[in-house]
C-alpha cells in the first residue's frame, strides 16, 4: 500500500485489487523488465485478447460534492487463462496490448500457490516502490514550486 | 444469476475476435439471404462448449451482446455456457423462450415456436431467434424450401428436427409479418430459415 506521502507501508493482506491496481498504473516498460528475469513461466491462453475501449471517469467536486462525469479515458483489457484453469483479468490505462496481456498473466499468476511470493516479490514489490518514487518526484517539484498566498487580516476600521 | 462470473475454466471465444466476428456475421447474412445454402463456419468457429455446437457458438459471438437475452434449452443450459455467453457476449439468460432474443436448443429440448416471441406488429424484427442444433444438415427427410432467396424450389435434407416443427411453422406465416427466424446448425454448419420461407415434407425420401 502506496500512501500519499510516498512511502511504502506493508499491509498484510494485499488483496487482488490491489496488486491490480499496481499492475494497471506501471508503465509497460517496468513492467517487461521485471517480469523478464522470472522466466521460464507457465505458458497460457488467451481468453479475451486485449481490445482498447472507452471508460467513463467519474468525479466528485472537493470529494464529497455530487459526482460529475470528468471525461472519458481510453483503457486496453485481456484475460488470460493458465493452464490449471487460474483466470487473471486486467484493465490498464492507454492502448498498450501487451501491457495489458503482461498484467493479466501477473494477476493470474498471483492467484496461484506456486507464484504469489516470486511475483510479488519480483513484479509488484518493485512497481510499487517505483510507483512511490515517480509520486515522490512529482511531489517534491510541485512542492518547489509551492506559493503562499496570505490575505491580511483587516480589521473594520471604524468611522 | 448472480452479477459475478465464474472465470476459473472458462473456454476462449474467436482467436480474433474483430476480424472472425465480421467473417462469421458475413456468412450469416449470406446463409439468411439464400435460405436452405449451407455456409461453413470451420474457419473461425470456436471450440466446442457444452451443449452448444461450434456454429451456435460462432453465432452468439457474433449477433449476442447485452441487449439480447439468450435463452439455453435443456441440451445446454449449464453454468459453463452460460458464464461464458455472459463473459463473451455481455448476454444474461433469461428464464423464459417468449422473452429472448436468442433461444438456442437442439431437436429434443426445442420449445415449440408458439412459446417464442414472435414479435410487435410495430417492430416485428423483435422477434426471438431459434438457432437449433441438429444431428447433421444432410442426409435427413427431404424437405422442399421456397420463396424468396431460392430461386427454384430446392431440396433440403437436415436430420434431427423436432416432428411439429413444420406444422409450428406453417401455421406463423398467417400471421406475417410477425414470425420465428430459425438457424439450423451442425457443428460448423448452418443453414437459415428466414421467416418468409415456406418448407413443406416431401413424401419418401
Amino acid at each position: 500500500m502506496v500512501t500519499l506521502a510516498g512511502e511504502v507501508v506493508q499491509i498484510a493482506a494485499f488483496g487482488r485489487a490491489q496488486w491490480m491496481g499496481v499492475l494497471a498504473q506501471a508503465t509497460p516498460s517496468d513492467l517487461e523488465r521485471l517480469v523478464e528475469p522470472l522466466q521460464p513461466l507457465p505458458r497460457f491462453t488467451v481468453l479475451r485478447p486485449p481490445e482498447v475501449g472507452m471508460v467513463m471517469v467519474r468525479g466528485r467536486a472537493g470529494g464529497s460534492g455530487d459526482a460529475f462525469n470528468l471525461g472519458e479515458m481510453t483503457v486496453t483489457r485481456a484475460a488470460v487463462l493458465l493452464a490449471d484453469g487460474t483466470a487473471g483479468v486486467s484493465y490498464v490505462s492507454g492502448r498498450d496490448h501487451r501491457h495489458a496481456e503482461r498484467a493479466a498473466f501477473m494477476d493470474a499468476l498471483l492467484q496461484t500457490g506456486e507464484w504469489r511470493e516470486k511475483v510479488q516479490g519480483g513484479v509488484i514489490k518493485p512497481l510499487q516502490e517505483l510507483a512511490a518514487a515517480r509520486r515522490e518526484q512529482t511531489r517534491r517539484q510541485t512542492a518547489a514550486t509551492k506559493v503562499d498566498f496570505f490575505t491580511m487580516v483587516r480589521t473594520r476600521e471604524p468611522k | 444469476m448472480s452479477r459475478l462470473i465464474e472465470m476459473a475454466n472458462l473456454a476462449p471465444g474467436f482467436e480474433d475476435p474483430p476480424l472472425h466476428s465480421q467473417r462469421v456475421f458475413r456468412a450469416i447474412m449470406q446463409a439468411q439471404a439464400r435460405p436452405g445454402t449451407i455456409a461453413d463456419l470451420s474457419a473461425t468457429a470456436p471450440p466446442k462448449l457444452g451443449g452448444l455446437h461450434r456454429a451456435a457458438a460462432a453465432l452468439a459471438l457474433t449477433l449476442c451482446d447485452q441487449d439480447t437475452p439468450v435463452w439455453l434449452s435443456a441440451a445446454c443450459d449449464d453454468q459453463d455456457t452460460a458464464h461464458w455467453l455472459r463473459f463473451h457476449c455481455g448476454s444474461r439468460k433469461c428464464d423464459s423462450p417468449a422473452q429472448s432474443a436468442f433461444a438456442f436448443a437442439d431437436g429434443a429440448t426445442a420449445p415449440p415456436l408458439h412459446a417464442l416471441n414472435a414479435g410487435d406488429p410495430r417492430y416485428p424484427d423483435r422477434s426471438t431467434t431459434l438457432v437449433l442444433m441438429c444431428a447433421s444438415l444432410e442426409g435427413g427427410p427431404r424437405l422442399e424450401i421456397s420463396g424468396p432467396g431460392i430461386a427454384a424450389a430446392k431440396i433440403i435434407t437436415p436430420d434431427g428436427l423436432p416432428d411439429t416443427l413444420l406444422q409450428e411453422r406453417t401455421a406463423l406465416h398467417d400471421r406475417f409479418p410477425l414470425g420465428i427466424d430459425v438457424f439450423l446448425v451442425a457443428d460448423t454448419r448452418l443453414m437459415a430459415w428466414p421467416r418468409t420461407s415456406r418448407i413443406a415434407a416431401l413424401e419418401g425420401r
